[in-house]
């Protein structure tokens, strides 16, 4: 115990092991609410499904437009970085994963994905819900199955920049699947209730100006003495139930476009020319209320 | 002299196996408080019904399962199960098997010690949980067990023995 609590690489491969044991069980655990869907899905009305049909065949179409809209102007977009000689932009691949099981450890939010190493999936990869909202990230991987700590859980941070101001703070998990919470933030700093906190993309991990969370009614709370002000949101996915989730892989532009001298870049529709990027691991981050103007300024994209 | 024995080979871990199960099926939030651990049940179900074939290897393995499982620290539902699975075999030899007041006590003591634990264990690595709502598995496990004794009494067959 105490060495999985000091070094948890030393343990990882029991983990795994034991994880692979245990995938079976979790597979027949999840098998009956797998039928019932099926089933319900098999026996739900024709007239329902005939117009969700064209609905969607409607919204594919409207998308395949913007999509080839998109194609446009990312050509472009490349053509012009490359003008500019800026980096390469950063793409994404996705893929469709289902939850087969969630903990049931207090304090713990984490799920298991029935995708593993087989199908491509590793460890701190970025995992979306729908909506592209950001879920969580992958933190053990057997060869089916890959465990995701979710964004509420009580040992994860994610950093955030809200999306009015430009303001950076860092997003920790509660435990509790629909809070997050805010620390660290300068109490005369402008947050308001219904802020929305995008991704800021300085973990190097998760992609830049994705939403995670909007503060709730009364969400922000001043105590007379403490120079900080402490920040309660809601995350904007339904952690309970969710059950397809997005994989996402970066499909980084090959090493011989990028510019030596700079750290890599974060996956931002723009160029991160600040130098103040923080890893991920880092738990205390310094919440500036400052507007950085390279970011507030980025119109906030949401990619579907 | 009775002697309980298995139904069929692998009963015991079946059981375990389906106590592992009833421990993961997704609830809601609020009522998942009230989950009781049937791991621990299963482990007392067969401590009282053949202490004899209890094995703390078993317990253990089923621990590590349920820590990976459960994305806990590795080792700590272990501990718990194997103390469980001592403690409810040293102090089966002290009652009868068949009064259901002394069962709930030993239940009560047993998955209290347990429960208690895994408490130490969080609060050691800084993962405390609710106050008082922790403990409420405690009373679903009394009100559950009458239930799952009975249906686990199907895993084995009394023999006597000459």
């Amino acid at each position: 115990m105490a060495v999985d609590y000091r070094n948890p690489d030393a343990t990882r491969p029991v983990r795994t092991g034991f994880s692979i044991v245990a995938y079976p069980l979790q597979k027949i655990v999840d098998a009956p609410f797998n039928i019932y869907s099926k089933v319900t899905g098999f026996f739900s009305n024709q007239a329902h499904l005939s117009s969700e049909n064209s609905a969607l065949k409607e919204q594919l179409r409207l998308y395949s437009v913007q999509y080839r809209d998109m194609q446009v102007l990312e050509q472009q977009n490349a053509r012009l970085r490359e003008l500019l000689k800026v980096d390469k932009r950063v793409g994404y691949t996705f893929t469709m994963a289902e939850v087969i099981a969630a903990a049931d450890e207090r304090g713990r939010q984490v799920v298991t994905l029935n995708k593993g190493s087989r199908d491509g999936v590793h460890e701190k990869q970025v995992v979306l819900a729908e909506g592209g909202n950001i879920y969580g990230q992958v933190v053990e991987v057997t060869p089916f199955s890959s465990k995701v700590m979710e964004l509420t859980d009580r040992q994860h941070a994610i950093p955030v920049r809200n999306q009015r101001t430009g303001m950076r703070a860092l997003a920790n998990g509660t435990g509790k699947s629909d809070i997050l919470e805010l620390k660290s933030i300068v109490a005369g700093s402008n947050v308001q209730d219904g802020d929305v906190f995008v991704s800021s993309g300085l973990d190097m991990l998760f992609p830049a100006d994705f939403p995670v969370a909007k503060v709730i009614p009364n969400g922000v709370q001043y105590i007379p003495g403490d120079p900080f002000a402490n920040i309660s949101a809601k995350p904007l996915i339904n952690f309970d139930n969710t059950r397809e989730v997005l994989l996402l892989w970066r499909i980084n532009p090959s090493p011989a476009d990028m510019l030596p001298a700079l750290p890599p870049p974060a996956p931002a529709p723009a160029p991160k020319t600040s130098a103040t990027a923080k890893p991920a691991t880092e738990k205390k981050t310094e919440a500036k209320p400052t507007n950085k103007p390279n970011s507030a300024n980025k119109p906030a994209e949401r990619p579907q | 002299m009775i002697e309980n024995l298995p139904r069929f080979p692998g009963a015991i871990w079946l059981t375990l196996l389906l106590g592992l199960g009833l421990n993961n099926i997704p609830l809601p939030p609020e009522w998942a408080h009230w989950r009781p651990d049937f791991l621990v049940l299963s482990l007392i179900h067969w401590a009282l019904a053949m202490r004899q074939n209890v094995n703390l290897f078993i317990a253990f393995f089923m621990g590590l399962l349920a820590d990976t499982i459960s994305y806990s620290l590795l080792g700590q539902h272990a501990l718990g199960y194997v103390l469980v699975t001592y403690l409810a075999v040293r102090l089966s030899l002290r009652m009868s098997a068949e009064a259901f007041l002394q069962q709930f006590a030993l239940i009560f003591i047993v998955v209290g010690i347990f429960m208690l634990i895994n408490l130490w264990i969080r609060g050691v690595t800084g993962n405390v949980g609710p106050g008082l709502l922790y403990w409420m598995p405690l009373l679903s496990s009394l009100l559950v067990w009458p239930i799952y004794h009975g249906i686990l009494g199907y895993f084995y067959m009394p023999r006597k023995m000459v």
